[in-house]
């Protein structure tokens, strides 16, 4: 993949061509013209007298052929010892995690059997399984579908009752709200509050107790 | 319905109370100048006519509708820092058949000042413009029999010699703990109290009163010149102050054992200002209701008034609680005894009935 100032213009980055749009078109005339020749001639009138392209381009010649070939790796990284250490590696730290404690750990599983116990089979329970259960008659059907009807009406009756009274209940209260915050009170809810006084007043019961007044 | 167990511990624990405070008494009897008291021996002073050898409430009351008497008798007033003054006053009682005989108190001295000190001529002023009070309010008296029988009891703690007369100790115990505790003796002969001292539920002495000499006559009192006039019920007190407005007639239902006692009208000397006062009674202890018009707001440019705010100013210490409110140019205060502070939400109540009222 191409460095992202070597793409056409509508490749780039939506960053990268805000600021090229801004641009003034011999600045873009000049970019697009190395970008299109890679580290080919460009334009040198313009470089002269233009600082910012003058260094666009002094890091492309510098830069681009760097960038345009991919870097051979080292010889140890491409030999089969290296590549089965590493693998060994990540085995290690995979068992040392952990989920894989949690894996070493677990109980084995129950070897599942392909057929039942003996046991089992002879218990009340298989006999019930295989038994089948007698069906009740259609008499006794149809009285268990009426009395399923009449538990249906009568639950249908004090149901409306209580709707009728919540409905009841909730208009009184309503209006006993709306009386109260619509009507003028005759009288007003006064707070009083004590005030403690270090000195004793002036009143004759104080000439009573002490005799004079301290 | 308590258990029998549960009276049981409530009798036990009155009657603990009751030794506890007669040793408190014993201990604090010879304070100042009183003189010093002994119990008598095993054999009993026989008691005066008409008078039970141990005093009932109806003795008591009999004895203060129709006893006449002269006490020389000593009064202790404390600070809150334990500092005593005892002063030195003379009480005659003309009985006259009721609950309320005519009386005189005249100050005579301060025990430990030289007369004509200064603080002897405060005193003597004091006495001058409220000694009426210190008989009224200030000593043991059945005020109401019935009201008293229901809510005190009599624990009779035995023979006492008192003012160099036979005398009878008893613990007057109220049937709620928000009340004071009196311990009294009692003349054997009249059944006039020669000591009494006045507890709180601390056991802490809230006041005293002790007679050093008595005699059982009075001389013919002069009639003294009285700023207080008194009256039926409130409608005739309202009637006498020129009918003013924005005053009440008190709901006291949360004191509910008081009952009124007597509907006062008083004149202060200094400003001219009338109020009326309203004394409720259980039958011993006492609270006042007065409420005087045509007085300034004392509360006006409290920051707690701002915004239409009500505030009651309290005032209370182990003797005495005091509450002060005022509405519509009238100034109300409630005061009675430190420890019953069922006051406070009377005074709620009485506050919230003018609010209404006006």
């Amino acid at each position: 993949m191409s460095a992202p100032e070597n793409q056409p213009p509508e490749n780039q980055p939506r960053d990268r061509r805000d600021r090229f749009s801004c641009l003034p078109p011999t600045c873009r005339a000049f970019l697009c013209t190395f970008a299109d020749n890679g580290t080919g001639a460009v334009d040198g009138t313009h470089a002269e007298q233009c600082a910012e392209c003058a260094k666009q381009h002094s890091f492309q010649t510098r830069l681009g052929s760097l960038l345009s070939t991919r870097p051979i790796s080292p010889e140890l990284l491409r030999t089969t010892q290296f590549a089965e250490m590493l693998h060994e590696r990540i085995i290690e730290a995979a068992a040392s995690s952990s989920l894989g404690i949690l894996v070493a750990n677990r109980d084995s599983a129950p070897i599942h059997s392909s057929a039942w116990p003996e046991a089992l089979l002879e218990s009340e329970v298989a006999r019930s399984t295989i038994s089948a259960t007698p069906q009740p008659s259609p008499a006794m059907w149809a009285k268990v579908r009426h009395s399923i009807m009449a538990g249906v009406s009568e639950r249908r009756q004090p149901r409306h009752w209580r709707r009728l009274l919540l409905g009841i209940t909730t208009a009184a209260a309503a209006a006993i709200v709306s009386g109260l915050v619509l009507s003028n009170g005759t009288t007003k809810e006064s707070t009083i509050v004590f005030t403690d006084l270090d000195t004793m007043p002036g009143v004759e019961f104080a000439i009573l107790r002490y005799g004079a007044l301290r | 319905m308590p258990s029998a167990s549960i009276l049981c511990v409530i009798a036990f624990s009155r009657a603990l109370t009751a030794a506890a405070i007669t040793m408190m008494a014993l201990a604090t009897s010879g304070w100042g100048a009183a003189q010093s008291t002994t119990l008598v021996g095993k054999s009993a002073v026989a008691s005066g006519a008409g008078q039970p050898l141990v005093p009932t409430l109806l003795s008591l009351d009999q004895s203060l509708r129709t006893q006449d008497f002269t006490a020389i008798q000593l009064r202790r007033f404390r600070d809150d820092q334990g500092n005593v003054v005892s002063v030195r006053e003379r009480l005659q009682v003309d009985a006259n058949g009721s609950a309320r005989p005519g009386f005189a108190v005249t100050f005579l001295q301060v025990e430990g000042e030289l007369p004509g000190s200064a603080t002897d001529l405060k005193w003597q002023q004091k006495y001058a413009q409220f000694a009426s009070l210190f008989y009224t309010h200030g000593t043991f008296r059945v005020h109401e029999l019935t009201a008293a029988a229901s809510n005190y009891t009599l624990h009779d703690f035995g023979p006492v010699v008192r003012a160099n007369r036979a005398a009878r100790r008893m613990v007057v115990f109220p049937a709620t703990v928000d009340k004071a505790i009196w311990v009294v003796d009692f003349d054997s002969l009249t059944g006039v109290p020669l000591y009494s001292v006045e507890f709180d539920s601390q056991l802490h002495v809230l006041a005293e009163v002790e007679v050093l000499s008595f005699t059982n006559a009075v001389a013919p009192l002069v009639p003294a010149l009285s700023s207080t006039t008194q009256h039926n019920d409130y409608n005739t007190a309202i009637a006498f102050m020129g009918g003013p407005r924005q005053m009440i007639d008190p709901i006291v239902a949360l004191t509910s054992e008081y009952q009124l006692d007597r509907v006062e009208v008083r004149d202060d000397p200094l400003n001219g200002r009338q109020a009326l006062v309203m004394t409720y009674t259980d039958g011993v202890d006492q609270f006042v209701v007065v409420q005087s018009p045509g007085t300034p707001d004392f509360f006006a440019g409290l920051p707690s008034m701002s915004g239409g705010g009500k505030s009651i100013a309290r005032y209370r210490d182990p003797a005495m609680s005091v509450l002060l409110f005022w509405d519509a140019g009238v100034s109300f205060h409630v005061a009675g005894r430190g420890s019953l502070r069922r006051l406070d939400d009377l005074a709620q109540a009485l506050y919230l009935q003018a609010l209404s009222t006006n």
